[in-house]
């Protein structure tokens, strides 16, 4: 299975509430919703919508004092990572790791967008990195 | 309005050319055979591109990086039809900004209403951009 980097997964982007948020990206861009969760080991409630062969990933924080409710507290709602999709994210991960990239998750985890793993922004000039291995169901996004 | 794919997103850093190098040995992208912006630099991923610029005049990403500092700064979203999209975020109650750069129209949306991003909507045809 190739590791190659494929396309954009999706843009994140951190918000206070969902629901007003589709305001703007659902009802004035016209991106449809393609899936809605509570990720509860992220802190998130997430909602993918869809634009091309990527989609917008709207990030809600559960609580204050999840890794997005403090993103949210510091900064602001705004761009928060970039996600690559990938066929293979184990073998994405390890590439990243022999290339000496400072790695939030050693190994892949299940995600709102497949199969996922997070690089520190430290070494991609402050831009949160994320890898996406679609699930099967999903694999056309 | 008929928004239809990602154009590029924009990553702000003091040196955009190592930061592009960066990531071109990192996640083995290509450079953009034209479009680069001025004294930055693009690759493409997919049908997306993503742009590498050194702000140095007083502009919104100039403030992105003296504020945020290094990191993903913008997010320009191709639509069908420039004009009716302006239009449409305007009848929504959307305060929108037309530039033309180019001869290529564009539209850059108040970053209140799209929570926070600094967001620009560009018409479909690169070469115009």
């Amino acid at each position: 299975m190739s590791t190659a980097l494929t396309r954009i997964h999706h843009v994140g982007v951190v918000v206070r509430n969902l629901e007003q948020a589709y305001g703007f990206w659902r009802d004035c861009l016209g991106l449809p919703v393609h899936k809605v969760a509570t990720v509860e080991d992220q802190g998130v409630r997430a909602a993918l919508l869809t634009v091309g062969d990527s989609e917008i990933e709207l990030l809600e924080p559960l609580a204050p004092t999840s890794g997005i409710g403090k993103f949210l507290a510091k900064r602001g709602e705004g761009l928060h990572h970039l996600c690559y999709a990938t066929a293979d994210v184990a073998g994405a991960l390890a590439a990243a790791r022999a290339k000496s990239v400072r790695l939030i998750d050693e190994q892949p985890r299940p995600g709102l967008a497949g199969m996922i793993c997070f690089l520190h922004p430290a070494s991609t000039h402050g831009v949160l990195i994320e890898y996406a291995q679609p699930f099967p169901e999903d694999a056309h996004r | 309005m008929r928004t239809l794919r990602i154009d590029h997103v924009t990553v702000v850093s003091p040196d955009a050319t190592r930061a592009a190098a960066t990531f071109e040995r990192l996640f083995e992208l290509r450079r953009a055979t034209s479009g680069a912006p001025a004294g930055g630099a693009a690759l493409v991923i997919g049908d997306a591109r993503i742009e590498f610029v050194t702000p140095t005049e007083d502009t919104p990403l100039a403030d992105a990086l003296r504020t945020a500092g290094e990191g993903m700064a913008a997010l320009t979203l191709t639509v069908a039809d420039v004009d009716e999209a302006a239009r449409t975020l305007e009848r929504a109650g959307v305060a929108v900004t037309r530039v033309t750069e180019g001869g290529c129209p564009r539209i850059a949306v108040d970053p209140t209403a799209a929570h926070g991003v600094r967001l620009t909507l560009v018409a479909p045809d690169r070469g115009c951009a």
